[in-house]
This record gives structure tokens, C-alpha cells and sequence, in this order.
């Protein structure tokens, strides 16, 4: 019986092997999933000669095979929707580079998904958790040697590869991680007796046992409630910091998939209009949109006809988008339930402390002076069918950009210029729409190559300046 | 048409006005890149490459979406990051794209020619060579290895010069079929409409018998026509006898045999 055990084992470790080192030699944008994709065929090769060891023991042996199953199978599918042709190969790296400067330390790979949803995933802690039982620590620090301390997956739905500046996303997944920093701040007791202390006010239950149940039970259900909303609030904070009005455009168009725009979802994630609203509330903050008049700010003052016409539309659109963000109907929503009331009661009083660790996490990165100086010459140059790469006024005269604006240039020409196209001519817009996400695709490569360039050692002048 | 100077064409690059202005972006080291009539273009980092035992051959004169989904088998694309090689085998065709993004104003016309240096290791580029007025997007290069050895090249190396000329007269907008690629485009070559005139007839033949009912002709055997294809049926009465389709055209029987609706 060990010995078919054994053989199982061993099998299943050689047919890991052999896809991860199939999947290794696929073209990718980075060199993350490679390093898995190494990391799980030295898994399996230890994993098979542990099998093969004559002093492994029965109960090891058993734990193999449901290890290699259940924990390391499943971690292809990480590594094949990483390839070049499966993901927006451009935007790959300067992703990567955004979560190794908000989590230091760590790295990412950007992955497809069939689901049709943003997430992040951490790839090698669980891991290192289950070879506990299974490998010497000399044989398992031997296999993590090459890895950085955190390895983080990021899935887009995969049928959005190419819409580009819907990937602003990748920024709130980015800050996801630092959750468990925010909370390890915060006074946990206490916040769970002010809970427990409103909720027991409005239990109304007679039964002393049953009460202390359901109150128990209301406080959970309060704080996960709680937690989910901040967490939410502090990613899309980051990503506002990061990515500036883009990542409100991001977050709507996602949020118009939602059934609901005002109920909390069964796994606790907060209301659509909740978090709309936050982001909104963050932008004006961060002074890209105005207070008075939910417009964008940071225009200058001279922009020609073609970005007015741009300009008018998402203006028009910040300010229903207002409105929408005005209406109360999540709320009202929340305070039909008891739990729910104390938990959103208890994060909203939370809200300050969680923007200012975001600020404190992630400085300020795109402001609205760099979103004048840069967008409107970008929206310029797709309005004339060119890749938002760079500011260029003639060989000398041309200067770097941001990423951010590069993605800013994309969305708002979506939303101001592209949007009115549908009503008129439904092959028309989404030629356009194809057209504009090759253009932001392209720009981003190019921008990249760019400034690695500029870097090459013993470079020459080549008339190019410096970024702003 | 007149061959543009280094002068002019980096007056033409300075262009305030971005439609008259003629872009060629990034331009990573006008230096070296722009000389005396051409600019020099570097290779991108996608490339299609072929796949030879998945087709035995290319008719390009077969029907349209055969030949789209033919080519599509026949063809497949690779990125490259930069530093990473891709290697062009001798006699091996590859297609890559620029790496800069060119749009050219309606006054300027250009050919894409290979640069000698790589000329002289074999490597020759870009058989389709006009590049029309007004075209905007990454040219797509025909690469191909006529030397003995293998070649190893590199995503951003210039492979190609742009030589850039005045269109005489007054130009007329180019529409392309290839809308602003950023990457090099499969063939198109299926959306040449009589393409399929000068090829082969094709002739299919069916044996079938028809029943006229009702005004209509029902054949027992589907014939398998292209949309919109105009077909003459011509009826050899209560015969049995095989059938032609020949150039549009299904022949019952032999001959034509006169025949009234009302029969």
C-alpha cells in the first residue's frame, strides 16, 4: 500500500515538473513568473526525492501527494496567464515597479483570470507554511533562496487584456496587502466593546442566553463589515494617489457590473455608492476635482478647441457621476440593519485615520499640476491617431510623462471624445475604442524603452530632456 | 517625387501643427537615427512567425474566410522583451514591426529599405516597401535571412532606413487597411476582392435530384455557396442525371432543357 502511495506521489510530482517546466519557457513581459515557475519545479524535485527516500515516513508520504494537488497544481494556472499573449504585456512591468514601491520588498506577476474580476493573491506564504511538514528547513530555505520575501499574483477578467486603462485597477489590488498593517494599528479591543456597547442597545431580545448569541453574533458579522469597508476605502485611496481621476473612472466602470450599487455583498464587500462616493470625496481632497463644481482641475488655461469638446463632455460626466454619488440610497439601505448601521457608523468615524496611512504609505504621486502639464498635449496626440508617449514639440523639445497621464490621456478621451461616437456609429466607437487601447498600449512600451534607454552607460546626448 | 534632405526632414519633424508634422516617435538618438535622406528604424518586440507543419501551402486565390482562418493557422505571434534574442534561421521568413510609431503628413511618401550593414550579414527587409501619405502607425518589416547562418537579432537594433520623398501634386488621403497598427498586421491579402477571379475555377460537382414545389426548386443535396454568390440552376426535366457547379453556375444534366414555372 506505502509503496502505491509512493509511486503516486512521485508521479504527480514529475507531471508538475514537467508542465511548470513547459510553462517556463513560455515568452513573459517579466522575469516573476519564471522565477515560480523554477521555484515549482525545484518544489517537485525535492518533493520526489523526499518520496523516494527510503526514511520517509508513511504519514509524510500521504501528505505529499495532497500537497502537490492541492497547493502547488492549481499555482500553474498563475504562471500560464502570465505569458506575454495572455496579459497587456506593456503595462506588465510599470505595475510590477508600483507594487514593489507601495509594498517594498515585494514582487508581482500579472496574471489572466476567466473570472471577471480584480484580485490579488499572495503566492508563497501558504506554501512555505505546508512544506513545514514535508521538507527539512535546510532543504526548504535552499528552495526559497531565490525568492523575494513576498510574491504576490494580480488577476485581471482575461477578456480585458487590452482595455488598458481599465488596468488602473491594478493599483487599488496593489494596496490591498497593507491591510493587515492598517488593522494591526488600530485598537482592536476597544473598537470591538464600542461596537458590542451600540449593538446591545438595539438588540431586542429578552432571553439573557440567547441576547448574549445574537449579540455575538452581530458583532462579527459588524466587524467584518467594518473591515471589508476600509480596506476598500484605503485601496481605492491608494489607487486615487497613484493613478489621480483615473482610478475613479476605473472603479465606475466596474461597479456599473454590480446588481446592486447600494447592498453590502455576501462577502462583506461595501456598497458601490459607498465607495464612489469615498473616491470622489478623495479626489477633491487631492484637489483634481473641484469642491464647488465637480469639475476637474489642473487645465491650463489656453487648450484648443478639440480637448474643450473632451473637456465639456467629462465635466458633464463628473457631474452626474456626482449625483450619483449624492443619493443616499446605500445608506438608507445599511440602516435597515443593526450590524450593519454600527459597522458603517464605526468606519466612517475611521475614514481620517485611513487616508492618512495611505498618505503616509503611498506619497502623493500624481498631482493635478503634472495632470495640466502633461494631458492635454496627450490627449492631442490620440485625438491625432498617436500614442500618448511623450510631449514633443520637435527634436529638442520633448520631455518624458507619467504613466498615470498616460493613462488619464486614455480615459478621457474614452469618456470626452470616443462615448458620443457610440450613439452615431455603434462599428465606428469600437474601432476607435480598439484603436485608442493599441495607442495607450503602445505608449506605455515606448515610454518604458524610453527611459531605459536614457539610462544605457556611456549614452551620448540625444536631444531628449530629462522628465519634469 | 524628390528625395528629403537631413535638413528637411528634421524640419519636418519640428512641425508645430501634429497633422502636418511628420512623427516618427521615439526617435531614442536623432544622431545616429537621422542621416542625410533616411531615418533609421529599429526592430520592435512582437514578430509573427510561421508555423510550416501546420499547412501544406498558400493559395491565396481560395475563398475569403478560408483564407483568413488559413492564414491565422498558418502564422503566429511572439513578443520579445528587450535584451532577449530572436533568432532568424537562413531562408526563414519572420514578420516584425517597428518600434517607432510613424504618422506621416499627406505630403510625404516613403520606402523602407534594409540597412546594408545587416544587408551584408544577409538580412534583407521589407519587400513591401512604399509607405503611402498620410499612413499612421508601426510599419510592419518582411524579414527575411538570405545568408548562410543563422542571425541573431534584438528587439530596438535598426534593422531598417526610411528614406522619406514629396508627394508632387495635391495628395489625396490614403485609406489603409491596416488602421493605426502598433504591432506587425497577418496578411490581408484576402480582402482583395478578385483575388479569387484569377485563381483556379473551382468546380464542385454534386449529383442530385429536385423536386419543383411550390414555386421552389428543392434540391436533395445542400449546395455550399458563399454569401451573397448568384447561382443559374438549370433543369433537365424528369431526368435523372449528375450535376456541375461550375463558376456560379449548377449544371443538372448535360444540357439545358427549356423549363416553365408552371411545370
Amino acid at each position: 500500500m506505502n509503496d502505491h502511495v509512493r509511486s503516486s506521489a512521485f508521479l504527480k510530482a514529475e507531471q508538475i515538473y514537467e508542465h511548470s517546466a513547459r510553462l517556463k519557457i513560455l515568452p513573459f513581459p517579466s522575469p516573476n513568473p519564471g522565477l515560480f515557475a523554477t521555484f515549482i519545479c525545484s518544489v517537485c524535485e525535492k518533493l520526489k526525492a523526499r518520496v523516494s527516500s527510503p526514511d520517509a515516513g508513511e504519514k509524510e508520504t500521504s501528505l505529499i501527494p495532497i500537497f502537490l494537488v492541492d497547493q502547488i497544481a492549481p499555482t500553474l494556472q498563475f504562471i500560464e496567464g502570465a505569458s506575454s499573449e495572455n496579459t497587456p504585456a506593456s503595462l506588465v512591468v510599470p505595475v510590477e515597479r508600483i507594487g514593489e514601491e507601495v509594498l517594498p520588498g515585494s514582487r508581482f506577476m500579472v496574471r489572466r483570470q476567466w473570472r471577471y474580476n480584480y484580485s490579488v493573491q499572495e503566492l508563497l506564504r501558504g506554501l512555505k507554511e505546508d512544506l513545514r511538514g514535508l521538507l527539512s528547513e535546510a532543504e526548504r530555505n535552499l528552495l526559497f533562496k531565490d525568492l523575494p520575501p513576498r510574491l504576490f499574483a494580480i488577476s485581471f477578467p482575461s477578456f480585458e487584456r487590452d482595455n488598458a486603462v481599465l488596468h488602473v485597477n491594478f493599483a487599488h489590488e496593489i494596496a490591498h496587502p497593507l491591510e493587515e498593517v492598517y488593522l494591526g494599528r488600530e485598537n482592536r479591543p476597544a473598537i470591538l466593546l464600542e461596537l458590542q456597547r451600540e449593538i446591545q442597545k438595539g438588540i431586542k431580545v429578552d432571553d439573557p442566553v440567547q441576547r448574549v448569541v445574537e449579540v455575538g453574533k452581530a458583532v462579527t458579522d459588524a466587524r467584518k463589515k467594518r473591515e471589508a469597508a476600509l480596506m476598500e476605502v484605503l485601496s481605492d485611496t491608494i489607487s486615487a494617489r497613484v493613478f489621480g481621476p483615473s482610478a475613479l473612472f476605473a472603479l465606475y466602470e466596474v461597479a456599473t457590473l454590480s446588481r446592486s450599487m447600494d447592498r453590502i455583498s455576501a462577502d462583506f464587500h461595501p456598497p458601490w455608492r459607498f465607495r464612489l462616493r469615498e473616491i470622489f470625496s478623495t479626489l477633491v481632497d487631492l484637489r483634481f476635482v473641484d469642491s464647488a463644481t465637480f469639475q476637474l482641475k489642473g487645465w491650463p488655461t489656453e487648450i484648443p478647441d478639440c480637448i474643450s469638446a473632451v473637456k465639456r463632455v467629462v465635466d458633464d460626466w463628473l457631474l452626474q457621476l456626482h449625483r450619483v454619488v449624492e443619493q443616499t440610497a446605500d445608506t438608507t439601505e445599511i440602516e435597515k440593519n443593526l450590524s450593519d448601521k454600527q459597522a458603517y457608523d464605526s468606519a466612517r468615524r475611521a475614514l481620517p485615520a485611513v487616508r492618512e496611512f495611505a498618505a503616509e504609505k503611498v506619497p502623493q504621486q500624481y498631482t493635478p499640476t503634472v495632470f495640466g502639464e502633461e494631458v492635454p498635449g496627450l490627449l492631442a496626440r490620440l485625438h491625432a491617431d498617436l500614442p500618448p508617449n511623450r510631449i514633443e514639440h520637435g527634436l529638442s523639445e520633448n520631455r518624458e510623462v507619467r504613466l498615470a497621464s498616460i493613462l488619464a490621456s486614455g480615459w478621457l478621451f474614452k469618456l470626452g471624445e470616443l462615448a458620443p461616437v457610440f450613439g452615431k456609429d455603434r462599428d465606428a466607437y469600437v474601432q476607435r475604442v480598439q484603436t485608442l487601447n493599441r495607442l495607450v498600449l503602445k505608449a506605455i512600451q515606448l515610454s518604458e524603452i524610453q527611459t531605459e534607454y536614457a539610462k544605457r552607460p556611456g549614452k551620448q546626448d540625444n536631444g531628449t530632456a530629462k522628465p519634469a | 517625387m524628390g528625395l528629403l534632405s537631413q535638413r528637411e526632414i528634421r524640419r519636418l519633424l519640428s512641425k508645430e501643427d501634429l497633422e502636418k508634422r511628420l512623427i516618427i516617435t521615439p526617435i531614442l538618438d536623432p544622431k545616429k537615427q537621422i542621416t542625410e535622406g533616411a531615418v533609421d528604424l529599429r526592430l520592435g518586440t512582437t514578430f509573427i512567425l510561421t508555423q510550416k507543419t501546420a499547412f501544406p501551402m498558400m493559395d491565396a486565390t481560395q475563398g475569403a474566410q478560408m483564407l483568413k482562418e488559413e492564414i491565422q493557422r498558418y502564422q503566429f505571434r511572439v513578443s520579445k522583451r528587450l535584451h532577449e534574442k530572436l533568432i532568424l534561421h537562413p531562408q526563414q521568413l519572420v514578420l516584425g514591426g517597428t518600434l517607432e510609431y510613424l504618422s506621416f503628413p499627406d505630403c510625404i511618401g516613403g520606402y523602407v529599405l534594409s540597412r546594408s550593414s545587416w544587408g551584408r550579414l544577409g538580412l534583407i527587409i521589407a519587400t513591401a516597401t512604399f509607405v503611402n501619405p498620410g499612413f499612421k502607425g508601426c510599419l510592419t518589416l518582411e524579414l527575411l535571412n538570405l545568408g548562410e547562418v543563422p542571425l541573431v537579432l534584438y528587439p530596438g537594433v535598426r534593422v531598417a532606413q526610411l528614406v522619406l520623398h514629396k508627394v508632387h501634386g495635391k495628395p489625396g488621403r490614403h485609406e489603409s487597411r491596416y488602421r493605426c497598427p502598433t504591432e506587425p498586421e497577418f496578411s490581408r491579402v484576402y480582402e482583395d476582392e478578385e483575388l479569387e477571379f484569377w485563381g483556379e475555377p473551382k468546380i464542385t460537382r454534386i449529383t442530385a435530384s429536385a423536386t419543383f414545389r411550390e414555386g421552389v426548386l428543392e434540391l436533395d443535396t445542400k449546395v455550399p455557396l458563399d454569401k451573397g454568390e448568384q447561382v443559374e440552376v438549370v433543369v433537365h426535366r424528369k431526368t435523372t442525371a449528375s450535376a456541375t457547379f461550375s463558376r456560379g453556375i449548377l449544371w443538372l444534366g448535360a444540357t439545358k432543357v427549356p423549363f416553365d414555372e408552371g411545370e
